[in-house]
């Protein structure tokens, strides 16, 4: 698993592992009385009478009620924990407060365009401590651009912009925070080489860095 | 007695085998080779003229109903006709599916050019007309053989079978090529492809319910049918309506809108 | 069978690639083609056909039927079925090779701007054959099961593999036309020169649609029939009817309807209108509540019964376990922000290798042995099945497992290098693989050397109460698992 960003991805490995508990428990439960059962009632020698059926009794029928309300409790609250997150991505904080980057992906890379006009081709550098939002589309066939130490990744697909945006954590002491971003759709032969390293900087470093790009000019920041 | 004899008799038969291959060659050569493509078509059609003279629509009746089974809640429908309302089903979700598919690239996008200007909406009008028309026909037919008019049933299938004939001879002799010269070709955007794909595909569909009318023209004028024998002229008709049925959908959403 | 051995090898292919980081073995363009035609070969010719030819032998014997309605279109759609397949395999054999887009075909690579190669067409066209075998298939069944039931075969007395395959049956014939279409558009695209997903006005997402439409209920038509055959089994090797049987068979039902409302959970990260997206989580949250409903039924059968643990029931016991824990996983996904992780990645691999290969595998196992004594009238070597059950447990598991783990290992990828970490992961995969195929290769063998043998089955070795075995259709019999009364034993006692 990736390294967890922190006040990113922490709700949402909270959201994860509480999900995967449950999930974990149900199939302890559920497997575990079916394996208790097939070992408690083996059949012995000499014993095969056929039992007749007992059919819904009102007692069972109040564990079924039961067993339905508890799993439809669970996975409303579920549903509920799981929206109140999803607005970090989908729902971005509006562009006057972000840096906007587009990126168009491509076979089999991706490109980045700053707001001042400036691209880097298979690198992207990012502020810390900012809200940035990523105009993603495609120019050939359908690529996805992720950004799993986040936790988010969305379709790069032709003909339209899908709009995904993350805060970036403060550098806490490091010079530099270092990710990758890789395409999680199959969109030809070099697909399992399509990625690119996500560098987050100092802000005033990257401010002087943007400055001074150009246009395809992709030169390594801080000298 | 001799039909009882005859179902039991012919119980297996190449023809599935042969058909099944005659298909796959054919989309074999779709893909790789238009010669083995027109193979695949001579022999899809030498199976059917087979079964043309078998009178193949005995041989592939489902098994006799026994009185003894249950068949709750669909007592009075035969086998084969429950058989081809779900078929009818099927073709309504795949018809379904891309009239579906042209309203979202219509809607998705920016412009599309006005339907009433592009088309012929006379041709397309006539066409409509004699579609109803000819299910008219189909109907009397199923009226006439009923009360055991041999006549009336060759009338109207005759009837039938000629207007569909001039149905594809006015789309495919008169509107299309009309289309194609003034640009509006299958590949020149999407409105052209729409349109063909959609009304080609229920081309194809008009074809092969003209072969199967065709059968039973064919065998009113051997076989036979009579008042009591005549089921497969009320399926083919139920299939013909809903060839019919579709291009009520096909022709407003494409000549009028 | 021969499919089945044929995708099984491409399965092994892609794990020897895998195994290694940087390894060589597959170039990229070939392991994608391979990523192909193992998936379509293995959801669409391996486990929907294996529960059709099941069912189209034990459907008539467990209704009273003599056949099905129309023998002569069940033959026209075996022999559809099997071109198409023989089309799909050849195309590997055609210059460029076959279709590289994974089993999902998505645009616009599957157009032919991107994939040129006529194996790709060819692939398309063999899978439109398919569709048109399995509307055949189903148009015989349904009016089979509707209209050749013989006396006494009501439909509350119907039998749970007949109802699943019933519900299998309509579900495809709702689920194959919108695939049907998509296909046509992209053979016209191909071939007639055509936009729609080329277009760049939502051409990909259209194909995203009209797929997924398809495509999600095509994994619950190769589930149904596995949960029909896991209760079959169940009820005969524990002595047990059904635990609330009508209320199983209306969760089958629930099941079967939404299925056809919860597709764009395959479409989370294609940043569609989000409330949309939010409101098929929530469907698909909710067909996991009859699908609970049905797990717990079934292991509710094994209360107090008399458990015999031959081939077929542990087949089915393992079936359950994968179903639960597949199942569970699948409910993850059903979160967006959760999904947005798991999307693309080996997460969703493992997910439903474990609900595919995992439970409709080894519940389709479970009935070719269940049900081999009363097709061929031979008896396969008990203690064999069960040493390769356990070795296909183990192996299934260790291979499958170590993918939950991989949550940010990318799906369909060629290779990878060593600085991913994913190295040691995808090892014991392989290993797992090697342990895994072999073993089903055995099982088939196991049934195959049944006919060597030439030892003849006793007409009901499992003393089944089942109509297919009693030939007893009119319900006269005593204590019938399909009666539905609600006895209490002689001692009052009301579990």
């Amino acid at each position: 698993m990736p390294q967890p960003i922190p006040n990113s991805t922490a709700d949402w490995n909270n959201l994860f592992n509480l999900s995967a508990i449950i999930a974990v428990i149900a199939v302890v439960i559920v497997i575990g009385v079916m394996v208790f059962f097939a070992v408690k009632y083996r059949e012995k020698k000499g014993q095969s009478k056929f039992i007749p059926q007992i059919g819904l009794s009102r007692s069972r029928a109040r564990e079924a009620v039961i067993f339905a309300s508890i799993s439809i409790i669970l996975l409303a609250s579920l549903t509920v924990a799981s929206y109140r997150l999803t607005p970090n991505a989908r729902f971005p904080p509006p562009v006057s407060q972000s840096l906007v980057i587009d990126v168009t992906a491509y076979q089999w890379n991706f490109k980045f365009t700053y707001p001042n006009g400036a691209q880097t081709i298979g690198e992207c550098y990012i502020p810390a401590n900012k809200s940035i939002i990523f105009n993603v589309t495609s120019s050939d066939v359908m690529h996805n651009f992720g950004l799993m130490d986040f936790r988010v990744k969305i379709d790069a697909i032709p003909g339209r912009y899908n709009v995904i945006g993350v805060t970036t954590p403060s550098l806490d002491g490091n010079s530099q925070l270092n990710y990758t971003i890789r395409c999680y759709e199959l969109c030809g032969s070099i697909h399992s080489y399509m990625m690119a390293p996500l560098t987050i900087m100092d802000p005033t470093v990257f401010n002087y860095w943007l400055a001074n790009q150009t246009a395809t000019n992709a030169t390594l920041p801080g000298g | 007695m001799n039909d009882d004899e005859h179902t039991e008799k012919s119980k297996s038969s190449y023809m599935p085998l042969i058909i099944a291959s005659g298909v796959a060659i054919f989309l074999l050569g779709l893909a790789i080779y238009i010669p083995v493509l027109v193979a695949g078509l001579i022999i899809i059609v030498a199976a059917v003229y087979k079964m043309f003279k078998d009178g193949a629509a005995e041989k592939f009746s489902g098994t006799k109903e026994t009185p003894e089974e249950e068949t709750y809640p669909l007592e009075s429908v035969t086998n084969e006709k429950l058989g081809l309302w779900i078929f009818l089903a099927s073709e309504i979700l795949i018809f379904g599916s891309l009239i579906i598919a042209y309203a979202y690239v219509r809607v998705n996008s920016g412009s599309w050019p006005i339907a009433t200007q592009t088309h012929n909406v006379f041709l397309g009008m006539t066409n409509t007309i004699i579609l109803l028309t000819s299910s008219l026909a189909m109907i009397l037919s199923l009226y006439a053989i009923r009360q055991g008019n041999v006549k009336g049933l060759k009338i109207g299938l005759g009837s039938a079978f000629a207007l569909g004939i001039a149905f594809l001879v006015i789309k495919l002799g008169f509107e299309w090529p009309e289309l194609i010269s003034k640009g509006f070709t299958i590949t020149s955007g999407l409105p052209a492809s729409t349109y063909y794909v959609l009304t080609g595909l229920h081309a194809v569909h008009v074809a092969v319910g003209l072969v199967a009318v065709g059968y039973l023209i064919f065998r009113a004028y051997s076989l036979g049918f009579t008042s009591s024998k005549h089921i497969a002229v009320e399926n083919v008709g139920l299939y013909w309506h809903f060839v019919d049925i579709v291009w009520m959908f096909l022709f407003p959403l494409f000549y009028l809108i | 069978m021969f499919f089945l051995i044929v995708a099984g090898s491409l399965g092994m292919l892609m794990r020897t690639q895998l195994a290694t980081p940087n390894e060589n073995f597959l170039n990229p363009f070939t392991y994608d083609q391979v990523v192909t035609l193992h998936g379509l070969l293995m959801i669409l010719w391996v486990l929907t056909p294996l529960a059709a030819g099941l069912a189209n032998y034990i459907v008539p014997l467990q209704i009273g039927a003599k056949d099905l309605t129309f023998p002569r279109l069940n033959a026209t759609s075996y022999w559809t079925y099997l071109f198409s397949g023989l089309l799909l395999v050849g195309t590997v054999f055609l210059p460029g090779g076959s279709a590289n887009t994974g089993w999902t075909l998505y645009a616009p690579l599957n157009t032919i701007q991107f994939s040129p190669q006529p194996g790709a067409t060819l692939a398309i066209l063999a899978l439109a054959l398919f569709a048109v075998s399995v509307t055949i298939s189903s148009i015989n069944f349904i009016t089979t099961i509707v209209k050749k039931r013989a006396k006494g075969v009501t439909w509350t007395r119907l039998p749970i593999f007949t109802w699943s395959i019933l519900m299998t049956m309509a579900l495809a014939l709702f689920a194959f036309p919108p695939l049907a279409a998509g296909l046509t558009l992209l053979t016209t695209d191909r071939i007639f020169g055509t936009v729609f997903f080329s277009s760049t006005q939502g051409g990909s997402i259209l194909w995203d649609e009209l797929f997924w439409f398809f495509g999600h209920p095509e994994v619950y038509i190769v589930v149904l029939p596995a949960l029909g055959i896991i209760a079959e089994v169940f009820m005969t090797f524990s002595k047990r009817p059904l635990f609330a049987r009508k209320i199983f068979i209306a969760e089958l039902a629930a099941v079967t309807i939404l299925s056809v409302g919860v597709w764009m959970h395959h479409m989370f990260t294609t940043g569609v209108n989000f409330d949309v997206l939010q409101a098929f989580s929530i469907t698909t949250m909710a067909i996991s509540i009859p699908f609970e409903g049905l797990v717990v039924g079934l292991v509710l059968t094994l209360y107090k019964s008399r458990i015999k643990l031959s081939a077929p029931m542990l087949y089915c016991l393992a079936a359950m376990f994968t179903v639960t824990l597949g199942g569970v996983t699948g409910v993850l996904q059903a979160f967006p922000v959760l999904d947005y992780a798991f999307r693309g990645t080996y997460w969703i691999v493992g997910h439903f290798h474990y609900v595919m290969a995992g439970t409709a595998l080894f519940a389709l196992i479970a009935g070719l042995y269940y049900w081999w004594p009363k097709i061929t009238k031979r008896k396969y070597n008990e203690s064999f099945a069960k040493i390769t059950f356990v070795i296909s447990f183990i192996g299934f598991n260790a291979l499958y497992f170590p993918y939950f783990f991989l949550l940010d290992m990318p799906r369909r990828i060629a290779t990878y290098s060593i600085l991913s970490g994913w190295a040691s992961l995808n090892f014991d995969a392989t290993v797992g693989a090697f342990i895994f195929g072999p073993a089903i290769l055995l099982t088939l063998l196991n049934l195959i050397l049944s006919y060597r043998k030439n030892e003849s089955s006793e007409a009901n070795p499992w003393d089944s109460k089942e109509m297919e075995w009693t030939g007893d259709y009119s319900g006269t019999a005593e204590a019938s698992t399909t009666k539905d009364n609600s006895i209490q034993s002689k001692n009052g006692d009301k579990s």
